[in-house]
């Protein structure tokens, strides 16, 4: 006999073996393990590594100022911040856009890679970094509601004028894959023998 | 072991099933990965009301506008649904979709499920099936942004300040603050699996 729970609504179960079947209160299929967990997880973070390269290569934001216009990418809004002397948001904003986003991609790489390859880090340090992966994603968002905000309320044609750049879908694609990556994996594949 | 099946949890980060510790109001940990194991604590009333609290400020807080600043004697506003209409506007269908979505849509509904919830759990009126109420609540919880969007407005209003001094905080953004706490309050004070009140 086995013991497997419903990770949807956690109902317990003592089965005679790990074969699918359907939870008798939520009515979702219950499996001992997420089915290519892995396999959906890592493709995503490649995916998401991809979309990485064009948001941080474009202009994340169009700023039009008497007639001239001028685009700038998420390094060059955090060098305006510092050239501003707002240290502390220039730090928020690299933080949430660059460090963030970079941490997420690396964490999650180096989990699957780690599945795969012996690396000497206990289960329990691997998990850790998983939780925090998991914890940070949204807070990406930042930059993407930063440009929305900006771009709704600086509205003054050729006066003075904001839009979001071409680098504003890829991030923001870039931000939900990585959530979805990291929602999707299962973190008890590391524990299995 | 089929009498003390219901006093066994799976700690859903490692796969260990550990015995829960009835009694103890304590957060149990996995001995084996250290992740806090789900309790078994039923939603209070205070989710009820600050749910609704929750949505009748979000009501308010759009008819105010968060952010406004004066340039050449033009009043310039921003509001929660114009970053997202002034994001179509520049077809930017994904992002619009991507911010209505997670600062509108899942916010509103979150509150919404746990009305629902206490609806279908107090009066014999059913709505929803029990498991969509349950897995709605935890997709809209966890796909909900508005406390990323707090911050942001404070990061616009530094930079838009460096730009134009008239910048101000508008009354908007103080009622999204008495907000975001409500719409806490209520995601902390429920707990989706009594949803099948069992």
């Amino acid at each position: 006999m086995v013991l497997i729970s419903c990770k949807n609504c956690h109902k317990m179960y003592e089965k005679e073996n790990y074969d699918d079947f359907v939870c008798t209160r939520c009515k979702h299929k219950v499996r001992h393990r997420i089915k290519n967990s892995l396999q959906v997880s890592l493709a995503l973070t490649i995916c998401a590594i991809l979309l990485y390269i064009p948001a941080m290569l474009y202009p994340m934001m169009e700023v039009t100022k008497l007639g001239v216009n001028i685009e700038s990418t998420i390094l060059e809004g955090v060098i305006s911040f510092l050239d501003m002397e707002s240290y502390f948001i220039a730090i928020v904003v690299f933080v949430a856009s660059v460090v963030i986003p970079m941490i997420k991609l690396i964490g999650l790489l180096f989990i699957f890679i780690s599945l795969k390859i012996n690396v000497k880090m206990q289960n329990k340090t691997k998990n850790l970094i998983f939780k925090f992966v998991e914890a940070i994603g949204k807070w990406s968002m930042i930059d993407i509601y930063v440009v929305a905000i900006l771009a709704s309320v600086v509205q003054l044609d050729e006066i003075f004028n904001i839009k979001g750049g071409i680098a504003a879908t890829s991030f923001a694609l870039m931000v939900i894959l990585t959530m979805i990556a990291a929602h999707r994996f299962d973190t008890r594949i590391i524990w299995d023998e | 072991m089929h009498k003390n099946i219901n006093t066994i949890v799976e700690c859903y980060s490692c796969g260990l099933f550990i015995k829960k510790e009835l009694n103890t109001k304590l957060v149990q940990k996995c001995p084996r990965c250290n992740s806090k194991l789900s309790t078994n604590k039923k939603h209070s009333n205070d989710s009820l009301y600050f749910a609704i609290s929750s949505l009748l400020l979000f009501g308010l807080l759009n008819i105010y506008p968060i952010i406004s600043l004066n340039i050449n004697n033009t009043e310039l506003k921003a509001t929660l649904i114009g970053t997202v209409i002034i994001l179509l506007e520049q077809n930017f269908f994904f992002v619009a979709l991507i911010v209505f979505f997670t600062i509108i849509l899942a916010p509103i509904l979150n509150s919404l499920v746990i009305i629902f919830s206490f609806i279908q759990a107090k009066t014999k009126i059913k709505f929803f099936t029990k498991t969509l109420l349950h897995d709605s609540f935890h997709f809209f919880k966890e796909w909900g942004f508005i406390e990323v969007f707090i911050i942001s407005i404070i990061v616009t209003y530094i930079k838009l300040i460096g730009m134009v001094s008239s910048t101000k905080f508008d009354v908007g953004f103080y009622i999204m603050l008495v907000y975001v706490f409500c719409f806490y309050m209520s995601n902390k004070r429920f707990e989706g699996k009594s949803v099948f009140g069992e």
